[in-house]
């Protein structure tokens, strides 16, 4: 079990972080830049010294503000991977990745080196410099250096934002596999909710220096805390809404600032709420809504602007409303589109083509897609 | 060229060496202090020990002949044990290395600096003490930077003539440095001899910069790869 109650206060605002793991688990720490995020990884290393609180590994204390207990980094022995790899120029490979075992005999040593070696594919490398190897075979190094001292907890800092994207999808392969067979606790810290996603089963959201909300990746998608983590976790299409109708399964909502009825799960006591969906969750097909089929949460829009991507298209949808918006006010608060969604190139029947400009278009939003909190 | 001439020479190599090597072990471990740590007094400490840099010499020198002299308790109970400070070899010794340790710790520090301060903490989540760290990551790295330093010390140290003069006189064989040996040559009118030990300064001074240069260039070239 691992636990962390730590504060600190920074130049921007108070770090409050409260953690638990259990041994062998995996968790990401997930959100914006400057959130704190790195800051936490390193108190808990000991590389930062918290104001106040504890830091429990196992059976250790590693750190106690009120029975004045702060181990040193030195003793921590936690796997640490940093962001730019922080390899020693100095060194050859092999000698880097001994760095940790320097109390090791020299012969168990030597094994050692090159048992992880053959097992991260670095072989060959022995006698070069940090500086003359590729990227990726420094992110393996680095993981090397790490794993070669049998850490309990393995602490990884955006361990693949220097990785431009092709060795970064293989890295994070080769992370999982790691993962696999590493018995010891993980706490990955990334600013990309699909690379937690691809590496750790549980999500921690974090927003000016506090862990909003703690959960499985279901959890966090579906049931978001508040708007701060939908907005974080790439929930695009936020709104509020007023229950006006109740029934067994699902819910009425009339949603004031689309001046739409909208049916969602009926999972929550409050009136007023708030929902959102993805922009992969919208079903967007040409053409008007045919009026005697039409399913629920069906409307039609137009399409004010569209972002091409190698797999599809996103699409910016204003709502077109058969009704005239009774508030003037309220036309002049709205923003330039309704709906962001994403259309995968191969979707919908043979012919399909993508969406230009000005085309009409019929939305519809799944009951069971609607992230809901209040 | 005659052994009046080499006599100040060597004397001020080897006033200037001993100074270099004083300067080594107490200022590598004030500049690696005064680069490593969040303290915040660390710019007042760096600027006391760099005021020997803006003070004039014969002032600095008049400072230290107050303390290390007769009637400070420095300068007795050194007198007590037997080694008198002023107008003695070590009291020039003194002279050069307060004079030109602060051009070593400030090119040190800025060495020690140099270095990415994830190595060091890479190094110590690696199980290495901060005592470790400081041989194994922050020499290894910094060695150019400390050389480059140590250069400029021992090039200051050689230079020096007012300090030296006020602590320690001009006494041949003892004090009397090459500096001060240019000066009292030309006091003497010998222009000669000037001239000689003149070329033979301006050469040192030549061969120190070109020896900086190198040093500097191989670190460029390494922060490059």
């Amino acid at each position: 079990m691992i636990e962390v109650r730590i504060s600190k206060t920074l130049e921007l605002f108070s770090l409050q972080i409260h953690l638990k793991l259990s041994e062998g688990s995996s968790l990401a720490l997930v959100g914006p830049s400057g959130c704190g995020k790195s800051m936490t990884l390193r108190m808990i290393a000991g590389l930062e010294q918290p104001d106040e609180g504890y830091i429990k590994v196992g059976d250790t204390t590693f750190f106690d503000s009120s029975e004045g207990i702060d181990v040193s980094a030195y003793k921590r022995r936690v796997g640490y991977l940093f962001q730019n790899y922080a390899l020693f120029p100095h060194l050859t490979i092999e000698k880097n990745i001994a760095f940790g075992l320097n109390h090791c005999p020299r012969s168990e040593k030597h094994a050692k080196v090159h048992s992880i070696m053959e097992r991260l594919r670095i072989k060959g490398l022995e006698k070069r410099y940090p500086p003359y190897i590729s990227g990726g075979q420094q992110q393996r190094v680095a993981l090397a250096r790490t794993l070669v001292t049998d850490p309990e907890l393995l602490l990884l800092d955006e361990p693949f934002s220097a990785l431009d994207s092709q060795v970064k999808k293989k890295m994070e392969k080769e992370v999982i596999d790691v993962r696999n067979a590493f018995s010891g606790t993980m706490i990955l810290v990334t600013h990309s909710l699909e690379e937690a996603f691809r590496l750790c089963p549980n999500i921690a959201v974090m927003d000016n220096g506090k862990i909003i909300q703690i959960g499985t990746q279901e959890e966090i998608i579906h049931q978001p805390a508040d708007r701060t983590v939908a907005r974080l976790t790439g929930t695009e299409n936020i709104f509020d809404g007023r229950i006006i109708e109740r029934r067994d399964e699902v819910a009425r909502i009339w949603v004031e600032e689309l001046q739409i009825k909208l049916t969602i799960p009926n999972t929550l006591k409050q009136d007023n709420l708030s929902w959102g969906i993805r922009p992969a969750q919208l079903i967007v097909k040409q053409g008007h809504c045919a009026r005697a089929q039409t399913p629920e949460n069906c409307f039609s829009g137009q399409i004010v602007q569209t972002i091409p991507t190698p797999d599809g298209q996103f699409v910016f949808i204003q709502l077109v409303n058969q009704a005239p918006i009774s508030n003037a006010s309220m036309s002049h608060q709205r923003r330039d589109y309704d709906f962001q969604a994403y259309v995968p190139i191969n979707s919908g029947k043979r012919g399909h083509r993508p969406f230009q400009l000005g085309d009409l278009c019929c939305i519809i939003v799944p009951i069971s897609a609607i992230a809901l909190w209040s | 060229m005659s052994i009046t001439d080499l006599m100040p020479l060597y004397l001020s190599l080897r006033l200037a060496l001993t100074a270099t090597f004083i300067g080594l072990l107490i200022g590598l471990p004030i500049a690696w202090f005064l680069g490593n740590t969040r303290w915040k007094g660390r710019e007042v400490l760096d600027s006391l020990i760099s005021i020997p840099m803006v003070l004039p010499p014969t002032v600095l020198g008049y400072y230290l002949l107050v303390i290390l002299g007769r009637n400070s308790w420095i300068g007795s109970l050194a007198e007590e044990l037997g080694a008198p400070l002023v107008f003695t070899t070590r009291g020039a010794i003194i002279a050069a290395t307060v004079v030109s340790i602060p051009f070593f710790i400030k090119t040190a520090r800025s060495a020690i600096e140099g270095i990415p301060s994830d190595l060091l903490d890479a190094a110590r989540v690696l199980g290495r003490t901060e005592f470790n760290i400081f041989f194994s990551v922050v020499i290894p790295n910094a060695w150019k930077g400390i050389a480059s330093g140590l250069v400029l010390m021992f090039a200051r140290a050689l230079g020096d003539f007012g300090t030296t003069l006020m602590v320690s006189g001009g006494i041949p064989g003892e004090t009397l440095t090459m500096p001060i040996a240019i000066y009292n040559a030309m006091l003497a009118g010998d222009q000669g001899t000037a001239n000689r030990l003149a070329l033979i300064m301006a050469g040192t001074a030549l061969l120190v910069l070109i020896l900086i240069n190198v040093l500097n260039r191989q670190v460029g070239r390494r922060s490059d790869r």
